[in-house]
């Protein structure tokens, strides 16, 4: 039992995994939060799949992927806001723009790699075993820098995130908030890319901060558990991918999902089975006189 | 609070054309009207949300950008996000969020402030009830209540009587009459007549125009009406005296006639 807890930590490579992923779902399960509650679940997973096309410019070159998937982030965010607030389009119609085309640039670009399919599995579904201490450290650094504005705006990003409108009469900055959320999202799942990859990355942002929502009733508990939630999938998915030989970024979903189901069914307050079970609560019949 | 030559709108379409009123401190104002007759409007321009297309608004002897912490305002509740996972305290608590700027936490005196606040919509005792388990007449006085916090000059309240029964619709106003005697000033916007000629002091009529302005007795007549409401109002006469009944049209074309709303001799 104990080799079982102690021998993964043994591989230089899974003390890297676990800082990388653990950095990753940290950051994503406090932005998660506000994804989950202002319906931004789609933005964060279009970022990601368009940042393909940064990722596969970086690559074709030869530069840092990471780099490039950031630079195509960081305007990719901006231009679903800027379009969807000027344009007159519904968000979901601008995020689908801009998904579908840095996509189809991506593929493009990857296409003309010689060793193409290998390569483009690896960023769709992530390579978090072959994560380097530079890139942990970037991570980290990523992930501290959103969490770090996240404190710093808190209450801006609660009243703005709950009622906007009065926000904005109290005289908050209201548009930069609504700028400045979708760009965390953005950042976010960037520094979230190498633990889950392209494809994966919306359920470690969506996931925990979901669990979370069944199990506490005030945003700062949602948070917190939130990011206990989003810990125990890593740390759990990898001692699953690592005995069981699974890939790690599925395995860190499977966890997560998993915990979100048992949420589902077994939440004190909402949880289906206890609703099913609970006697309607009428009070005792009076006798009619 | 003043209004001159007032032309706001969106995207440089006006909803309101050379709009002209003045209220008095400590009165309470209703504004009337159809809807899409520039209510909203009016009152976001007050607040600096919408900026004039042309004229001005001067609130509380001060011209151009409003004074924030002098005003309050409650939005429709419709456009207030119910499912939020906040309790009645965090929202109190949000009226006092205002610029306080980067990483600063709530003070003592902010938490005592927002309590005193619901205690005075009387709410303080669900003050840890989630938002959404609050009922229609409980989610607008903490609306109230946030708009309170901060102790403000001027209360703008944007349809706080819509959807409220007529027991919920008489405890705010009696409500907004204890705030005005300890000093404030209430505009609010509504769709019932009967309430701003028994309890307000101004009447404000609009439609997208001021059609007239005054003491309710003396403005809300059959003339009036009519040119603000149009085929919106019906008149009938009964035993001498004169009903307003409003009716909306359903997309299906037939006519409901919502309530009976103003007598008058």
């Amino acid at each position: 039992m104990i080799d079982f807890l102690v021998e993964p930590w043994e591989f230089a490579f899974m003390q890297r995994a676990l800082l990388a992923a653990s950095f990753a779902a940290l950051v994503c399960s406090v932005v998660g939060v506000f994804v989950v509650l202002r319906g931004m679940a789609f933005m964060g997973d279009a970022v990601a799949h368009s940042s393909l096309a940064g990722m596969s410019v970086a690559y074709f070159f030869g530069g840092s992927v990471f780099w490039g998937a950031f630079a195509w982030a960081v305007p990719a965010s901006l231009a679903i806001t800027f379009i969807s607030r000027r344009a007159h389009l519904r968000l979901d119609t601008a995020i689908g723009i801009i998904f579908a085309s840095g996509f189809a640039v991506g593929i493009i670009l990857m296409s003309r790699v010689s060793n193409y399919t290998a390569d483009l599995f690896g960023l769709l579904f992530g390579n978090v075993l072959g994560v380097s201490w530079g890139e942990v450290m970037l991570i980290g650094a990523v992930a501290g820098g959103v969490l770090l504005a996240i404190t710093a705006l808190y209450k801006e990003l609660l009243f703005t995130a709950y009622d906007a409108t009065m926000s904005a009469a109290s005289g908050i900055p209201v548009r930069f908030i609504q700028y400045l959320l979708p760009l965390l999202v953005g950042i976010t799942t960037v520094a979230s890319l190498k633990a889950v990859g392209i494809v994966l990355v919306l359920a470690l942002l969506v996931t925990p901060a979901a669990t979370a929502a069944l199990l506490a009733r005030r945003l700062p508990g949602i948070m917190t558990i939130s990011v206990i939630t989003g810990l125990v999938s890593t740390v759990a998915g990898l001692y699953l991918s690592f005995h069981a030989d699974l890939p790690t970024g599925p395995s860190i979903v499977v966890v997560a999902t998993g915990l979100f189901l048992a949420a589902m069914l077994f939440s004190p307050s909402k949880g289906v089975v206890w609703q099913a079970w609970r006697p309607t609560t009428l009070p005792p019949d009076q006798a009619t006189v | 609070m003043a209004v001159r030559n007032l032309w706001a709108g969106y995207d440089g379409n006006p909803v309101l054309e050379a709009v002209n009123f003045q209220v008095d401190r400590g009165d309470m104002v209703g504004i009337i009207g159809p809807n899409g007759s520039g209510k909203s409007t009016l009152i976001k321009t007050v607040l600096g949300l919408i900026k004039p297309l042309r004229g001005e608004v001067s609130v509380l002897g001060i011209d151009g950008i409003p004074q924030r912490n002098l005003v309050g305002y409650t939005p429709q509740t419709e456009l207030v996000d119910w499912d939020f996972p906040v309790t009645v305290a965090d929202v109190a608590l949000m009226g006092r969020y205002s610029r306080r700027g980067l990483f600063h936490r709530t003070t003592k005196e902010d938490r005592e402030a927002a309590d005193a606040s619901l205690e005075l919509v009387k709410m303080f005792d669900l003050r840890d009830r989630l938002i959404g388990e609050l009922s229609g007449g409980q989610r607008r006085r903490v609306l109230l209540a946030r708009a309170m916090a901060h102790n403000p000059e001027l209360l703008l309240l944007d349809e706080p009587m819509a959807g409220l029964d007529a027991t919920a619709q008489h405890q705010l106003l009696d409500l907004l009459d204890e705030l005005r005697a300890k000093g404030a000033t209430v505009v609010l916007s509504t769709h019932d007549l009967s309430c701003v000629s028994s309890r307000c002091d101004k009447a404000a009529c609009l439609n997208r125009r001021l059609i007239a302005f005054g003491k309710p007795s003396e403005v809300l007549n059959e003339q009036v009406l009519g040119d603000t409401f149009g085929t919106h109002l019906l008149m009938v006469h009964l035993d001498g005296q004169a009903y307003a009944l409003q009716h909306h049209t359903h997309p299906d074309g037939t006519p409901e006639v919502d309530h009976s709303d103003h007598e008058h001799d």
